[in-house]
């Protein structure tokens, strides 16, 4: 039975959690003090919850099927040219300056396998890893954190939001923090804050709730750690926007700076399923990509020195009919586009597939952009590629694909 | 002594009698709990009553409930009328629940909605306006033409009347059913159209039908502005030239053409009537299905609540009756809905049904064997267990499919089940953030004077009240709210009710431990506050070994302990 008494002769500082190799963590970190720490590379992925219709963010501007098909929704005025075909969505403008440095890629035609149409399903087949998977335990960022092949930080696989996602779900310990500012024990002196916590850090170990035995574990851990980080004081290279996602990235930018053994992190951009009235340069749609595109980019600005360790990608569960319907907006389709971002990325170019025309007989089920483009290549391709996990692995990454991966990362 | 006891066990007896009577009407035999075989006494299955038929126990409850009997006890709260003098209380400073659905639209209009409006009269200038000129013109119209800002009914009366209902109301089960068929049928505030609509959603439609019968539940929300905007079918129409030879009898030719739907059309609520409202996502329907539901349903929109649209309807109404059907806030439209024939289900809906095709649609999914196990299932997940056992559900869908979607019957089902008492001593169900706070407050007794800091815990532990934004509603399984950063949260919350510092919420603590700073004492008596009949002596024992720091407030550290403990964030 584990005791306060033992804790505070242990030093007070780490528990005794014993890590993957059965050695108690904190006799690691005192081996790791001794090697020089190499800095880790960081995932950094952002969830588009809504189905985000990839043809009206990088929009194939020439193609008079689209144009025909959605009389009120395609429009020319401000597209920002990429390539000669593509053209990216004015409210995506701060990302176009890293598409042309080379640092931003876009792979179109991005899908899964399986075609439902539910968000819910799409979201969790995208989120374990496992199309057409009902019953999967763990989600593919969980299963990737586990094959970084070394010691993993309390810190480690952090979702900046109140709720655990999918993805995240497994063995490797996660944690979701809703706000770094409000993470910690609310006690106003600091010495009994540090008495309470241990006190609770018992209280969970002899629980017979194993399910919250390891939440707890996790928790107190990574409580400790961002206790010595200065959240508030943190000041950011540039100003974020106003919302939600810019006030998340922010947060996993200090977190990235403050070397607290951040790896693999997450969090949404919600809002993306524009059933109704979707809008052209202004509207719905060119709210949500304004919000995103200003986030990231704020985001890529404020890492400074450290964009080198990190890669940015998004994902949604699936794209946009190409016609619109009956309420200027767009119904659930197939294939989208996504956005990695990274110094070492194949940046300043459109991947992927998409037929010359987007006339009826080139389209899925007659209405929707194929997938041309398995999800899983592409994060296998990142996820590899940058955190280095070997292609040996995806067998354990994604069960049940054996693709190739999409080469992303140089 | 003896013959005053049985003078007043009579009147009680009597009197519940008096006020049962009508629910044991309903009840076709008496209902009989084994909680016995299962090895409990009558106090253990009160307080796991409490816990799953109501939002956990106050002082005093389990021996109240123990005394009337638990089977009496449940038959009350499956009648669902006691009455609720104290929460009726409660709830009257929440102006908008006296206001008709419609009343509560036009008194508390959204900001913008009211600033494009004053912009469009020449009331002010949204250009040339600073946002506090803006504002104050915004109050000032409000005062003149007795409205009342949006965010007392979206931030103060929607959010509050639910966290008073829960602490407060008498019928106990009718609030959790009301909670879980909100759930069920979600629609969330993150809805610009939808959101003014939603406490008459909850209020109007929810609430009086949790323990009657599905179909009357799926037809009202099908009906609901706040369920049609929410899932766009307000706007959905059919296209005006629809050949009848493009409809949907598939024979031959491609059945890819008949999945494209027509311009108009908006596939939104009918896949999720489909997937989430009845069937089920693998409940063996297509997406050709939902397109012709779509089309079934298109002509299914909104009565305007503004007065000059809703003068207008009413005279389109008044010139041409037959083509339109008018049921308060709903408005079926004969000129938008596709009267194509249809295909649905391998069923044939005849051309020109009317608002009766949709409304046989509804009958259909209603009797669906599919629909009746997935209901079954969500029900057995949330009183019994994430996982609940294959057999016991196959009970549920029995009861559900012989009396056609009899929601308490099931629930008579279930209570009665050995599989629900086989949960007590396990005590499996992770509480949601809003059980545990709510759970926490009714322990204490607590006087919530103020909803809002409590609502923004609730919010912070990530159970934001209606914000639930995709149409799955809030997961109810554990690992949706078992996550470190969740966990210390509700850990602080615990802490800030132990040390009195959530604001707008006040408890007796003096009267509880009497002032006592014997340990011991203070664990046990708050262990059995607030987990009462459970295997507690585990707890006890770290509480009083682990206490932080022994020379402060242990009263306040021990209830800390015990808020903050795994055992009281499951039910």
């Amino acid at each position: 039975m584990w005791t306060r008494r033992g804790l505070l002769k242990s030093g007070g500082l780490a528990l005794f959690a014993t890590s993957l190799g059965g050695l108690p963590v904190f006799l690691n970190r005192a081996a790791q003090a001794a090697t020089p720490k190499a800095r880790r590379k960081v995932l950094v992925t952002i969830f588009q919850r809504g189905a985000m219709d990839g043809l009206m963010a990088v929009t194939p501007m020439g193609d008079e099927a689209l144009h025909r098909l959605r009389p009120n929704l395609f429009f020319r005025d401000g597209l920002i040219d990429l390539d000669g075909r593509f053209s990216l969505h004015p409210s995506f403008s701060d990302l176009a300056p890293l598409f042309r440095e080379g640092r931003l890629a876009v792979v179109h035609g991005v899908g899964s396998p399986d075609t439902t149409r539910s968000h819910f399903d799409a979201q969790d087949y995208m989120e374990t890893g496992r199309p057409g998977e009902k019953s999967a335990s763990s989600g593919w960022l969980n299963r990737a954190s586990g094959l970084l092949g070394h010691e993993g930080a309390p810190l480690r696989t952090v979702a900046m939001q109140s709720k655990l996602p999918r993805t995240m779900a497994g063995e490797v310990p996660a944690l979701a923090i809703d706000d770094l500012n409000t993470f910690g024990i609310q006690v106003p002196n600091k010495e009994m804050a540090r008495k309470t916590k241990s006190s609770f850090e018992v209280l969970y170990k002899n629980s017979r709730y194993h399910l919250l035995q390891g939440v707890g574990d996790t928790g107190f851990e990574a409580l400790e750690m961002v206790s010595r980080l200065d959240v508030k004081g943190y000041q950011s290279a540039v100003d974020y926007p106003n919302g939600p996602l810019g006030r998340r990235l922010k947060q996993i930018a200090l977190l990235i700076k403050s070397d607290v053994g951040l790896e693999v992190a997450f969090t949404e951009s919600e809002g993306w399923d524009t059933h109704l009235q979707q809008g052209t340069k202004t509207g719905t749609f060119a709210q949500r990509a304004s919000e995103l595109s200003k986030a990231v980019a704020a985001f890529w600005e404020d890492l400074g020195t450290f964009q080198d360790d990190v890669v940015v990608m998004t994902m949604t569960e699936f794209g946009r009919t190409v016609h619109q319907n009956g309420s200027m907006g767009t119904d659930h389709g197939r294939g989208s586009c996504l956005f990695v971002l990274g110094n070492g990325v194949l940046g300043g170019k459109v991947h992927g597939e998409m037929p010359e025309k987007l006339e009826k007989d080139a389209l899925e089920d007659g209405r929707d952009l194929p997938v041309t483009t398995d999800f899983r290549a592409v994060f296998a391709g990142v996820a590899g590629g940058h955190l280095g996990i070997g292609r040996g692995k995806d067998g354990v990454l994604f069960p049940g694909w054996d693709g190739d991966r999409l080469v992303l990362v140089k | 002594m003896a013959i005053t006891r049985r003078y007043k066990l009579n009147i009680r007896f009597v009197l519940t009698l008096l006020v049962i009577l009508p629910t044991i009407a309903f009840a076709t035999s008496p209902i009989v709990l084994p909680y016995e075989k299962a090895g409990l006494n009558k106090k253990e299955a009160a307080a796991f009553l409490l816990d799953r038929f109501a939002y956990g126990a106050r002082a005093g409850d389990v021996d109240r409930v123990a005394a009337l009997s638990p089977e009496l006890w449940v038959t009350q709260q499956l009648g669902g009328s006691l009455p609720d003098g104290v929460l009726e209380k409660r709830l009257a400073k929440f102006e908008s629940l006296a206001l008709s659905a419609q009343e509560i639209v036009l008194t508390y209009p959204r900001d913008n909605v009211l600033r494009n409006y004053m912009h469009k009269e020449g009331l002010l200038d949204l250009e040339k306006m600073s946002r506090d000129e803006i504002r104050e013109k915004l109050q000032a119209y409000r005062e003149e033409h007795g409205l009342r800002p949006h965010r007392e009914l979206m931030g103060r009366d929607l959010p509050g009347q639910r966290l008073y209902r829960a602490l407060y109301g008498e019928n106990q089960l009718s609030e959790v059913l009301t909670e879980f068929w909100f759930n069920h049928f979600n629609v969330a505030l993150q809805d610009g159209k939808a959101r003014s609509w939603i406490l008459s959603y909850e209020r109007d439609i929810i609430r009086p039908n949790a323990l009657g019968k599905f179909r009357d539940l799926l037809g009202a929300t099908a009906k609901h502005p706040a369920m049609l905007h929410y899932l766009d079918n307000a706007q959905s129409q059919a296209e005006p030239k629809i050949s009848v030879d493009e409809g949907m009898m598939g024979g031959e030719g491609n059945m890819m053409a008949t999945a494209r739907p027509k311009r108009g059309l908006n596939e939104n609520y009918a896949r999720e009537l489909l997937e989430l409202h009845t069937l089920g996502v693998d409940g063996g329907y297509t997406q050709d299905d939902v397109v012709a539901v779509a089309r079934a349903f298109t002509g299914w929109t909104v009565f305007p609540a503004e007065k000059k649209n809703a003068q207008r309807t009413a005279k389109q109404i008044e010139r041409r009756p037959r083509g339109f059907v008018h049921e308060g806030n709903f408005l079926f439209r004969r000129g938008s809905h596709d009267q194509n024939e249809k295909m649905i289900l391998g069923q044939v809906f005849p051309a020109r049904g009317g608002i009766e095709e949709g409304e046989r649609i509804l009958d259909v999914l209603a009797k669906h064997p599919s629909t009746a196990r997935f209901i079954s299932t969500k029900l057995a997940r949330w009183f019994v267990a994430d996982d609940p056992p294959a057999g016991f559900i196959d009970r549920l869908v029995d009861t559900f499919e012989e009396t056609e979607g009899d929601i308490r019957a099931v629930m008579v089902t279930l209570v009665q089940a050995p599989e629900f008492w086989a949960e007590a001593r396990r005590r499996g169900k992770m509480k949601s953030p809003f059980v545990f706070a709510v759970s926490a407050l009714r322990g204490l007794g607590a006087d919530v004077r103020n909803p809002q800091p409590v609502l923004r815990w609730v919010d912070r532990m990530g159970q934001k009240l209606y914000a639930a934004l995709p149409p799955t509603g809030y997961a109810d399984q554990a690992a949706t709210w078992a996550n470190a950063g969740a966990l210390i949260t509700r850990v602080n919350f615990g802490l800030g009710l132990a040390v009195g510092k959530v604001k707008g919420v006040t408890y007796d603590a003096s009267a509880m431990n009497g002032d006592s700073a014997d340990i011991e004492k203070l664990a046990r008596m708050y262990a059995a506050l607030l987990l009462p009949e459970r295997d507690t002596k585990a707890l006890i024992q770290l509480v009083i070994d682990e206490m932080p720091d022994a020379t402060k407030r242990q009263d306040v550290q021990a209830l800390a302990m015990i808020l903050g403990s795994p055992d009281f964030q499951y039910r």
